[in-house]
């Protein structure tokens, strides 16, 4: 104790000659404050020379704004700061908007029906068995979005037999809302003819009620469907899929509209009504449900986990080792 | 550019038609179309050497169209209609200048110009291929359609029909589903690997029809398979992106290839090097060495790719790069610039063959991390 006392004695004499040399004899460039064996000793260095930092960091900004300050014009310009988004890794799958090849395989896929305005959009919405009053409500609200769709409880039916069956009724998509412990936890959407099916894993649900300033229920007028950042091949078959979910024809009248938005492999998804107060203004109030999805496979042909042949399959182990790479 | 064809290592052929063309010491892709506008159902689902020099290519389209590709002039040559049965072709092969071809409903055909034989194999082919040892031989396998071995001079009834194996431990039937099969060199035997994750091995010269040897792996389906340099050990790729080396005197897994995210349409070792190319449904072509499980190329096409065939030439390093054209000096020059940049030890960057239009920057492409071990117990 005596001797902390004396320390802090000597430092805080110290900063009272100078400001520099007695900081940098109390932090000699070999010293490491985790040499210190007393605990509490350890702990009060640590302090002091985290401050030190702070004063240091606050004195080479203060010397840097100088500095440009004194410059003006011809300063350099300011670094960018480095984020998670701008460090990313370069996806060589990233689509070119000019490869024919891409385009071709994309005008000639599962979709192009849709895309190709030969089939409106039908959906068929359920939930796994016997769900629980929050998903049962989640669905409620989902089928008010998504115009044209149907909410069907589940009887304990297998879906390979469900599926013939919503082809024959001209359905076009199967979403499947998977629930565990009373709230829904995965989704599965599966284009009907033949196509792909997605399994997401489905996070932060929030209801309608939990929503915080919303507007008024939604209305029975199409919305528009933005689809943010779905930059790679993978992200553009998801987001093809989520697009044919809706019908092609936006009414604009609703001023609805539908947002996915991809980041860091995780696509948010949000229902808003805008309203434009001016030329640049734009008020907007959040409706309906909202969640996040994260992709875990995507399954070339209709639902079969077992037989099925994957396109695209998340291994957390050899795909989540980089904290910069993402796939979608 | 034409002539450059013949030094493609693999070809690979996808489901939008193209025929891919990759030279893996240069580090690039080609595509050759048939026809100037690209079609759907023109989609290659079956592929195989026209000679054995293998300076042509027989590709098997979605719409039962054969066509002849020549490696030396870099063109489609000459293309005919093989129809007959129902469904996509499964299995291409030629035997003395006539070409042999199985479609999923189980018509084999030999297309010769005089007359041609053909046979019913059974209902939901998925499988066909030729005994390199003995040309007229070959055997057929799929979904329900146990294992059979014909030969084309007879071609009434097979020379060996597989029995499937006792009932298992509840006393009920196992599902046969044969996806994929390969002669073993210097013995009768063969190799198939069925959707039910199991690989088989049956000897037609045993007096059991029975499987002799008989591995599990994984649980998904097993789509694809190939023999190994020294004929003792399997490659077979799932459809869950799993590639293993399974040993067939054992019947044990040896070590597993990784680097797959989707399912594995077609697995060729090459007969003397250590190396295995592999492609599949996540568009993209991997050369891996199997020796040390390392990933050598890995080259994005932009189709899914359903069937590859790797070229027998050795001493890859050896080839000379083309002879001066100012494209090559082009070509050359971002050679270097790409071997100057820095090189992830796994990935290779594969530029196209179009105008060299500058690609994006890679912003801050960083060293790959090491894999993140859990810590602690």
């Amino acid at each position: 104790m005596a001797s902390m006392a004396s320390a802090a004695a000597g430092s805080a004499a110290g900063p009272g000659d100078s400001a520099r040399a007695p900081d940098q004899a109390l932090f000699p460039p070999g010293f490491s404050v985790s040499e210190i064996k007393n605990k509490q000793r350890r702990h009060f260095m640590f302090v002091r020379w985290k401050q030190q930092q702070r004063k240091d960091k606050l004195a080479n900004k203060k010397k840097r704004k100088k500095e440009r300050e004194a410059l003006g014009d011809k300063a350099p310009p300011k670094p960018v700061p480095k984020t998670i988004e701008n460090q990313r890794v370069y996806d060589e799958t990233t689509v070119d908007p000019n490869d024919e090849e891409v385009a071709f395989d994309e005008s000639t896929d599962e979709f192009a029906p849709y895309f190709n305005r030969q089939t409106v959009p039908k959906i068929l919405i359920t939930t796994s068995d016997r769900p629980r009053g929050r998903t049962v409500r989640f669905c409620e609200q989902l089928s008010t979005i998504i115009p044209n769709s149907h909410v069907y409880y589940r009887r304990g039916l297998a879906l390979k037999r469900i599926i013939p069956q919503c082809i024959s009724r001209d359905f076009t998509d199967l979403i499947v809302i998977n629930e565990d412990r009373k709230i829904p936890n995965g989704l599965v959407l599966s284009h009907l003819p033949d196509g792909p099916t997605a399994h997401f894993r489905m996070s932060s649900v929030r209801l309608r009620k939990e929503i915080k300033r919303k507007g008024k229920a939604p209305t029975e007028h199409q919305p528009e469907v933005i689809l943010n950042n779905f930059t790679t091949r993978l992200g553009h078959s998801v987001g093809r899929m989520f697009a044919s979910l809706f019908p092609h024809d936006p009414q604009f009248i609703g001023r609805q509209v539908a947002t996915f938005h991809n980041q860091r492999d995780y696509i948010f998804f949000r229902f808003h009504r805008y309203i434009f107060r001016s030329e640049k203004k734009v008020g907007i109030q959040e409706l309906g449900p909202r969640f996040t999805l994260k992709l875990r496979s995507l399954q070339k042909g209709t639902f079969d986990s077992k037989f099925g042949e994957y396109e695209w399959i998340h291994k957390h182990r050899e795909m989540d080792t980089s904290r910069r790479k993402f796939h979608l | 550019m034409a002539s450059s064809a013949r030094w493609n290592h693999v070809w690979v052929g996808s489901e939008t038609g193209i025929l891919k063309g990759v030279n893996l010491r240069r580090r690039q892709a080609t595509n050759y179309v048939a026809a100037s506008a690209l079609r759907r159902d023109e989609g290659v689902c079956a592929m195989c050497w026209g000679d054995p020099s293998e300076s042509e290519i027989l590709v098997g389209c979605l719409d039962r169209s054969v066509k002849l590709f020549s490696t030396e002039k870099g063109k489609f040559t000459e293309s005919r209609q093989c129809l007959g049965g129902e469904g996509s072709f499964c299995g291409l092969a030629v035997h003395d200048s006539s070409i042999i071809t199985c479609v999923e409903s189980g018509l084999l055909k030999v297309w010769r110009d005089a007359e041609n034989v053909e046979t019913q194999v059974g209902a939901g082919v998925c499988c066909m291929r030729q005994n390199p040892a003995q040309p007229q031989c070959v055997g057929t396998g799929g979904k329900e359609n146990a294992l059979k071995v014909w030969d084309l001079h007879q071609p009434e009834e097979p020379i060996f029909r597989a029995k499937n194996v006792r009932n298992d431990w509840l006393n009920l039937r196992v599902p046969v589903w044969e996806r994929d099969l390969q002669f073993l060199p210097g013995s009768e035997k063969i190799v198939t690997c069925t959707g039910h994750h199991q690989v088989r091995l049956y000897d037609p010269s045993s007096p059991q029809r029975r499987p002799v040897l008989e591995a599990t792996y994984g649980e998904y389906p097993l789509t694809a398979l190939s023999l190994t340099p020294a004929a003792d050990s399997v490659v077979v790729g799932s459809s869950h992106g799993d590639m293993a080396v399974i040993d067939l005197r054992q019947g044990r897994l040896v070590k597993c290839l990784k680097g797959f995210a989707g399912s594995v349409r077609s697995v060729q070792c090459h007969p003397t090097l250590p190396l295995v190319a592999s492609c599949g449904l996540d568009r993209f072509l991997r050369v891996h060495n199997i020796e040390d499980k390392r990933l050598v190329h890995k080259v994005y096409l932009k189709s899914r790719l359903n069937c590859l065939l790797l070229t027998s030439r050795e001493r890859w390093e050896d080839e000379e790069p083309e002879p001066a054209a100012p494209q090559a000096d082009v070509k050359e020059e971002e050679d270097e610039l790409w071997d100057g940049m820095e090189t992830v030890a796994t990935k290779t960057v594969l530029k196209r063959n179009m105008d060299p239009h500058v690609r994006e920057t890679q912003l801050g492409k960083r060293p790959k991390k090491q894999k993140r071990t859990s810590a602690g117990p």
